[in-house]
């Protein structure tokens, strides 16, 4: 592979004294590409970061080059497609150090050399493959939608389940305990619905509702030991606004706190976790499985009060041997504080910090323009606002990867309407570097692409449980009955 | 003479089979034909075609695809699906012929091509379908001629290939291929079961190795049928037919009277064709791509011809009624239903494309497309309806939605029939000259300045935020005052009432008057909103003779329908 670098190194050094003969003039601007990647930093072990000149010319000269090695990509085209093992070397050479990027066009005869930036390669590599759903925008109608998982370091796409082999079937919340790909839970709606539930490679569907919850379990967060799994109960109403760029929002009606223990197969409650007036929802352990952290806000008059809802991020003891919940309630971050409303809380793997999103009211914030990403510093208490990571529209669905320094995330920053994965770095003081849109081998895809990513998750390796068996069990096995609930 | 005669005989069959398709789809089933163009948006782009030519059956259902595009012109569609059924007809005999070296009798080889006919009525069943039978035939002789020592070589290399460009139609080249075994070919038998394999071993492996699919996909593809679960039984009978035929003309063909057999045999499937043929949901389909092309005039004559009384129907004539003589005026002279100005929100089956033409036309530009969103999202086959997509696309224009406006725009610009429509407004959204846009402007002026919530049983608040932002917006007016008075809800009509005089109203339309004559009669006097206008003594007349009527033969609802039908009196009481 080394050798092949080199070779493409040597040809596009005699390539370049061919091609950009004359006067180059210099520009003092950097060019426009799509997507965004200047200044960006970038895992080592990223795919390549193909973009599109956003320009008018005739033909195109990229230099990517490093310390050590180059690749030049010549072309007529706006598509700068980079050869994956080409890249994968000069990353590699270039951990921890930087590729800087010269792009030239060629126009009515002349050729432009924009200003140079730069591409950063951490050498932390980030947890290798990204799950995500993908769907078209809708409301409350789907046609196809999908679970899949993306190898990061290639364009590589495998469905772990879609509504093709399901049809009819709605499938969400796929969640992993500690980025490991052996221990997987997601949920399907309406046709053969169940809890699909994949740990060790043994593969069950569950019916989640017992007697005292009033809808089925919904957005998980499983416990490190991999025996317990914190699940929200959500009856969730959709409203439809009449003016604005508001598709729509969705207000939860009623919501509660359960904790699943998978080896008694029962559900665990405690009177913190769904009290009366409260909503209780997005449950999710911290690393060391001590503590549940949850966001809680007063009931109101919905859906008429749903821009009055505001919600706190709280926290409950738990003991993983007993399975105990406590019933005494830590407001860790107040609404009366923020004036905001949290949600999504995610603890990164250290447990130093806790991301969450914030949005003016409500806790579904992929419909709030205005949802941004916060960062909380668990041993100090501060929170940071994440400028560095956030746009002017939906920042939502935030997933740690397992070494704890790299994050992605979903973001209508596009356009408005569909959703987006961005990863970017986290360092140690919780200050984040620009986000990158996760590349793709067309760098128009974004462009044209109607699909929306939702939930990205990051894995250590890929799911090994087939579409086929997940497809047969789901339709032909009975979901096994969760016991009821007790509280402890 | 005898050969004169034997050559009309043998055109006539085809000819008025040829005659009677076109006159059927042209005629008397156009309107299902222009609405398939609607519900795909078939793209000239080499990706489009790479997409499909890359799962098997693609290549028939691009092919397909292209040729719907046409059925927007109703005559186009029907000359289309004719000539496509006579191909299959003429390959049909040829084939019979060149296994059986007879000619087929009678009508026999029409029985295929009828049947399809009986199934294309039926929006669920795919051109693309028909098209991958013809290319499944087309190749059927080239790949079967030649020496007989390589047949079985042939065979293996062809199955594969028929299968990649036809999906399922593999069935009906794989069948004919065993009939010609079984008759003509005659010494190959032992491998007849190698060749079923074969046939059946390919999808698995396909679905094995290369796609994930339900199993019946695999097999058919996406080129026959709307519905992925479902294998109907029609379906079957079509692909048998094939080598039925083909058997049928090798043991029995030449047997005396048989012709007439097969003529009534085809005859029978024409016949229960027609009967099964739905001509009702036809009439419905009218009325929605006569909305689609804004001809208001023209669905009231319609419905002056048809008193339509299903919700699809009403809501486009009420619809036309609001852009034409007025909708207060004659509303009540058809069968109105309570929900007959806002089709239902349901979740089952596909939202009709009407779903969100009344708030398009209305100004709630929001729930417009989330109605048009939602016919994206639920059409049976996921294929993009482009009807829905260029009411998204027009919606987001005028939210200023311009980015996300670019994702719809973009597929139309590579469209055949809306790429002018959309590339103007690409450009003008690209040249940053959007906002000067007439049409634009005019759309936007509709536009509540509020901000609300769906809510389909208070569509009277959301109309009076409409007429609270634009005051000149006469249909919504129109609407609110109809939605009272559907929903009998006569408080509301007066309050209504009290802004008649800023929209302009010279005088009262009739059914507000019968409903202020009936509410006079409630509080005995004439209400204050009717105030400067006054109700005639027509009604007043008409009133009087109601209550007499109604007092005296309220067991004899006919009558009282014949003469009283179109009066509001008459739905306040009866429906």
């Amino acid at each position: 592979m080394k050798k092949l670098y080199f070779i493409i190194a040597f040809a596009s050094l005699v390539f370049q004294g061919c091609i950009r003969q004359g006067e180059t003039v210099q520009s003092e601007r950097l060019p426009y590409i799509f997507p965004d990647y200047i200044e960006v930093t970038v895992p080592v072990n990223i795919a390549p970061v193909n973009f599109s000149i956003d320009e008018k010319y005739e033909k195109f000269l990229a230099e990517f080059t490093g310390i050590d090695g180059k690749i030049t990509i010549r072309g007529k085209g706006s598509k700068v497609q980079i050869p994956a093992g080409g890249w994968k070397s000069l990353t590699a050479e270039n951990a921890g150090g930087k590729i800087d990027v010269d792009i030239s066009i060629l126009k009515e005869g002349r050729w432009t050399s924009f200003r140079t930036f730069s591409i950063y390669v951490s050498g932390l590599k980030a947890d290798e493959y990204l799950v995500y759903r993908r769907i078209m925008p809708g409301y409350q109608n789907w046609n196809s939608m999908g679970i899949y998982q993306r190898n990061i370091s290639s364009f590589d796409v495998k469905t772990i389940i879609d509504s093709k082999v399901l049809p009819g079937t709605c499938m969400n919340c796929h969640s992993f305990s500690e980025n490991d790909p052996s221990r997987m839970v997601f949920h399907l709606r309406e046709s053969y619905g169940g809890t699909m539930l994949y740990r060790n490679g043994n593969l069950e569907k569950l019916n989640t509702r017992t007697g005292r919850m009033f809808a089925n379990a919904a957005f998980p967060s499983w416990h490190p030991s991999g025996n317990y799994i914190a699940f929200s109960v959500n009856r969730v109403n959709q409203i439809f606004h009449a003016a604005g760029d508001f598709r729509a929002a969705a207000v939860d009606m009623k919501s509660d706190v359960f904790v699943y223990d998978i080896e008694k197969n029962e559900m665990l409650t405690s009177p913190a976790l769904s009290g009366a007036g409260k909503f209780e929802s997005f449950p999710c352990f911290s690393p060391d499985g001590k503590r549940l952290y949850y966001c809680s806000a007063d009931s109101v008059m919905l859906p008429q009060k749903f821009d009055s809802v505001r919600y706190s991020l709280c926290a409950v003891e738990f003991n993983e041997l007993t399975g105990k919940i406590s019933d005494r309630v830590d407001t860790v971050l107040s609404l009366k504080k923020t004036a905001k409303s949290i949600a999504l809380p995610r603890v990164s793997p250290d447990g130093r910090f806790l991301m969450f999103t914030e949005a003016d009211y409500g806790c579904f914030p992929s419909y709030n323009p205005e949802a941004e990403l916060r960062l909380l510093d668990l041993s100090s208490g501060e929170v940071l606002k994440l400028d560095e990571l956030n746009s002017d529209n939906v920042e939502s669905w935030h997933t740690w990867s397992s070494e704890g320094r790299w994050v992605a995330f979903s973001s209508r920053r596009e356009d408005g309407l569909t959703s987006n994965v961005y990863l970017a770095y986290i360092d140690e003081q919780g200050k984040g570097t620009k986000p990158f849109l996760l590349p793709q081998k067309d760098p128009a895809y974004y462009r044209y692409s109607l699909d929306s990513f939702n939930v990205p998750e990051f894995i250590k390796s890929e799911v090994k449980t087939g579409i086929y068996r997940i497809e047969e069990i789901a339709r032909t096995r009975p979901a096994l009955q969760v016991g009821p609930e007790s509280g402890h | 003479m005898n050969i004169l005669k034997h050559t009309v005989s043998k055109h006539t069959a085809p000819l008025i089979f040829a005659i009677g398709a076109f006159v059927f789809y042209g005629f008397f089933y156009e309107n299902h034909l222009v609405q398939r163009e609607q519900l795909q948006l078939f793209r000239f782009t080499g990706e489009y075609f790479a997409q499909k030519i890359l799962v098997h059956g693609g290549f028939s259902d691009y092919a397909g695809e292209f040729l719907t595009q046409f059925f927007r012109f109703p005559l186009a569609g029907a000359s289309i699906v004719t000539l496509l059924l006579m191909l299959l007809y003429i390959l049909t005999k040829n084939i019979t012929l060149w296994i059986t070296s007879s000619v087929p009798a009678g009508t026999l080889a029409l029985i295929p091509a009828a049947i399809y006919m009986v199934l294309l009525p039926d929006n669920y069943y795919y051109i693309s379908g028909l098209v991958a039978v013809i290319l499944a035939l087309l190749a059927f002789i080239p790949c079967m001629k030649g020496k007989p020592g390589n047949f079985i070589v042939r065979a293996f290399i062809a199955l594969p290939v028929i299968y990649w460009f036809t999906g399922g139609a593999v069935l009906v080249f794989a069948s004919l291929l065993i009939a010609h075994q079984l008759t003509a070919g005659g010494k190959n038998i032992l491998v007849l079961p190698v060749f079923a394999g074969w046939t059946i071993l390919i999808p698995f492996a396909v679905r094995r190795f290369l796609f994930e699919d339900t199993l019946l996909q695999s097999f058919l593809s996406g080129s026959f049928y709307a519905i992925p679960v479902s294998f109907p039984l029609p379906l079957i009978l079509l692909f048998a037919s094939f080598p039925v035929v083909v058997l049928i003309q090798y043991f029995i063909g030449k047997l005396n009277g048989y012709s007439v057999v097969s003529d009534l045999v085809l005859t029978g499937i024409l016949l229960a064709g027609f009967r099964i043929a739905d001509f009702y949901g036809e009439n419905v389909i009218k009325y929605e791509n006569l909305v689609y092309e804004e001809k208001w005039e023209e669905i009231v004559m319609q419905a002056e011809e048809d008193n339509p009384s299903d919700p699809v129907s009403l809501t486009a004539l009420n619809l036309a009624l609001a852009h034409t003589k007025g909708l207060s005026s004659t509303m009540f002279s058809y069968p109105q239903r309570e929900k007959s100005l806002f089709p239902d929100y349901e979740r089952r089956g596909m939202t009709p494309f009407i779903a969100s033409e009344p708030y398009y036309h209305l100004g709630f530009f929001n729930f417009a497309r989330m109605f048009a969103t939602e016919t994206i999202e639920s059409t049976p086959d996921a294929k993009f309806p482009s009807r829905s997509f260029r009411r998204v696309a027009e919606t987001m224009l005028i939210n200023g939605q311009y980015d996300a406006a670019l994702k719809y725009l973009e597929p139309l610009s590579r469209t055949l029939f809306y790429s002018g429509w959309a590339k103007i407004y690409l450009g003008l959204v690209r040249s940053g000259e959007i906002e000067n846009d007439e049409w634009l402007a005019g759309r936007r002026k509709m536009m509540t300045d509020h901000n609300f919530f769906y809510d389909p049983g208070r569509m009277d608040v959301s109309l009076k935020y409409l007429l609270a932002s634009e005051i000149s917006n006469k249909p919504a007016y129109e609407y609110l005052m109809a939605w009272y008075l559907l929903r009998k809800d006569l408080d509301g009509f007066l309050q209504g009432l009290s802004i008649a005089h800023q929209m302009g109203y010279g005088s009262m339309p009739v059914a507000w008057q019968e409903a202020g004559a009936y509410i006079g009669t409630r509080i005995g006097k004439i209400p204050d909103a009717f105030t400067g206008y006054g109700i005639s003594d027509d009604v007043m007349d008409k009133l009087n003779a109601y209550a007499k009527a109604f007092s005296t033969e309220i067991k004899d609802t006919a009558s009282i329908q014949r003469e009283f039908g179109k009066t509001y009196w008459y739905y306040l009481h009866f429906r």
